[in-house]
């Protein structure tokens, strides 16, 4: 089987070990016999979904999330589309804002409009999370620094099925073992669901994850 | 005269030692609570010279007042490294006569975010900026927002002394129209052309172009160059054009050999930014040689030394601060037998209880070799260890301690090699009290 990720600029929004999402998924695909592709798309290129099954973005400087999304506009009937298809699309960190329908920084910035809802800066947020969410049993874990605010929505984790966007940043799969195995699976079923799914090896993870689950 | 401030500040401190509390920015809390404008009034020597940056500006500060006091010139400076505005005015408070400071310097190293209310009451003849990485997060938010503190922070008349290999330093021009002098090191047989490393800056400040590199030192610090605009390195007036690691020696502007106790790049910029300053204050460059060549930075980011017979050196980083832990991989990487690296903290920050692993993925832990043994160790121990096996070393060499109590009976039976350890600054000395190394002081 072969799955392929699409990293949205790596070489841009890159700011909070956001790449540890792409570096656990292609793990623990692997893991599974799966060979994984990954394809990085950036700035000025063109940009084709077509063939992703799996595409992430995470959090830059206020000025660089600015550039990808100018940048993005282009695209945005193609993304719509693969998330049409039922295709996941992962967004950590304030890269959020960039899908949602504004960003108030002093002004009114239009964004996207993907996803129904209105991010707005203010007073920088920096703290550590633990939140229940539908998507696992266990606690999710994780941390956020940044100076926008979903103001239209309360819940850490904004999921309409396809797309997952959370202001958590960085290495979310890699903290959050459940998290990360759910996803393993539901890339495969979506390409086979009679896959012979072997042992999976989280010991490290779920190590991690138990200590810091009952610190944070 | 002596001024009443003064005079308070200098009793703030007697009391402050008396009671213990180390004394070290107490009288300037003081004083600056009951006379704000105190700094405004006293009357600074001509030379001023600032360093701000992210890692590394205490060091630099040093040597340039090292170089300064070779060549004959008193020196007023916060070596304490007490680097905000209250500790810059208990180190005025305690050297000023009258009014006046009447050495024939003042070098002071600044905190990146204090650096523009510093500069309210006390403006810069030189301002050295040796780098802007990405360094405690939660307290900083990114290098971005650190570039603007910073910007705030530079008056007019300013002559700026930046590291012109890295871009974000280099966006400076774009803003600052007083004169700017550019340090760098030119490729050198360490400077590689690709890395699959996280960059802080790859893209043109001016037009958002992809930045082409000719060769990079480090991260995004190297030889850079818009494709569509001017904006591209140029005008590095100092630079190191020789790096020799096996006669510890470096070449500065072709001509200069300087003996260096550390092989970490950041302290090489440190050095030529140094040498830099020392040029354009005319001092002779013989005076400049044999300052930096006399080993005055303490021996904080590199030791080495021999335990039955096995190599150890220690690298010193900082947590939180990816550039620190990649100079380090960078230096372990020269060395292609099979090794062992142990990595760890007592705790991430000093200044904060967060428990933000985020960086690790920021820092290019893929240098190390598949087969070397790492060992995890610390309160993240289990963090580092996930970090490792994702880095693609083999799962059966990753160990895992909580501590350090039997760091050392696990390196010696269970690892091989070379020893690098690559930690935090707070687990360097409990290491080498592990280690049975004793302190040099």
């Amino acid at each position: 089987m072969n799955i392929t990720i699409g990293y949205l600029y790596r070489d841009l929004l890159n700011l909070y070990g956001d790449e540890g999402n792409i570096k656990a998924l292609k793990y623990h695909l692997e893991e599974q016999n799966v060979k994984v592709t990954i394809k990085y798309m950036s700035v000025n290129e063109e940009k084709n979904f077509d063939d992703i099954d799996f595409l992430y973005i995470g959090s830059g400087t206020e000025n660089n999330i600015l550039v990808a999304l100018e940048d993005l506009k282009k695209d945005k009937d193609k993304i719509k589309k693969y998330l049409d298809e039922g295709k996941i699309l992962l967004s950590t960190g304030n890269s959020v804002e960039i899908f949602g329908n504004y960003i108030i920084i002093n002004k009114k910035i239009k964004a996207l409009g993907i996803i129904d809802y209105v991010c707005m800066h203010q007073d920088r947020i920096v703290k550590d999370v633990k939140i229940k969410n539908e998507l696992v049993d266990e606690d999710i874990i994780g941390f956020e620094n940044h100076s926008g605010k979903n103001i239209s929505e309360s819940k850490d984790i904004i999921n309409d099925g396809t797309f997952y966007g959370t202001y958590i940043i960085g290495p979310i799969l890699v903290r959050n073992p459940e998290l990360c195995s759910k996803l393993v699976h539901r890339l495969i079923d979506n390409k086979d669901s009679n896959f012979k799914y072997k042992d999976e090896d989280y010991e490290f993870e779920k190590e991690a994850y138990k200590k810091a689950v009952n610190i944070i | 005269m002596k001024m009443f401030g003064t005079l308070i500040g200098k009793i703030v401190f007697r009391f402050a030692r008396i009671i213990k509390h180390g004394g070290s920015t107490l009288p300037g809390t003081v004083v600056l609570k009951l006379f704000p404008n105190y700094l405004k009034k006293i009357k600074y020597p001509e030379n001023i010279i600032m360093v701000t940056g992210s890692c590394g500006k205490g060091s630099t500060a040093k040597i340039i007042t090292s170089i300064l006091e070779k060549n004959g010139m008193s020196v007023c400076t916060n070596k304490n490294g007490a680097n905000l505005i209250e500790g810059i005015a208990t180190t005025i408070i305690l050297n000023v006569k009258g009014k006046r400071i009447k050495e024939d310097a003042l070098v002071l190293e600044i905190d990146e975010r204090y650096l523009k209310i510093v500069t309210k009451y006390i403006k810069p003849k030189y301002l050295i900026i040796n780098n802007i990485t990405r360094d405690q997060p939660p307290r900083h938010g990114n290098f971005d927002i650190v570039f603007n503190e910073i910007l705030k922070g530079i008056p007019k008349g300013t002559h700026l002394i930046v590291n012109g290999d890295d871009p974000i330093l280099k966006k400076y021009s774009l803003y600052c129209k007083d004169e700017i002098t550019y340090f760098g090191i030119e490729k050198t047989k360490y400077s590689y052309k690709e890395r699959d490393d996280i960059k802080d800056y790859n893209y043109c400040p001016k037009c958002n172009n992809k930045l082409i590199f000719d060769y990079y030192n480090y991260g995004s610090v190297g030889s850079y160059k818009c494709p569509k605009c001017d904006f591209k390195r140029d005008n590095i007036k100092y630079s190191i054009t020789n790096i020799n690691y096996d006669n510890k020696e470096i070449i500065i502007n072709k001509d200069y050999k300087i003996k260096v106790s550390s092989y970490i790049l950041s302290n090489l910029y440190n050095l030529v930014a140094a040498f830099a300053i020392g040029d354009i204050l005319k001092i002779d460059s013989k005076i400049i040689v044999s300052a930096l060549s006399d080993d005055i930075i303490e021996n904080k980011l590199y030791e080495e030394f021999t335990v039955n017979k096995r190599k150890y050196t220690i690298l010193n980083c900082k947590a939180e601060n990816n550039s620190t832990y990649n100079l380090a991989l960078i230096y372990t990487a020269m060395d292609n037998k099979q090794k062992t690296i142990v990595i760890g903290h007592k705790e991430i920050s000093r200044r904060y209880n967060h428990f933000d692993v985020s960086w690790m993925y920021d820092v290019y832990f893929e240098l190390i070799n598949k087969d070397d043994y790492v060992i995890c160790t610390g309160p993240n121990a289990y963090d580092f260890a996930v970090r490792m096996k994702l880095a693609g070393i083999e799962k059966d060499n990753i160990i895992i301690l909580d501590d350090l109590t039997n760091i050392k009976n696990t390196i010696e039976e269970k690892t091989k090699g070379n020893v690098y350890a690559v930690l935090n600054f707070d687990y360097v000395k409990p290491f080498k009290e592990k280690m049975t190394i004793k302190e040099e002081k």
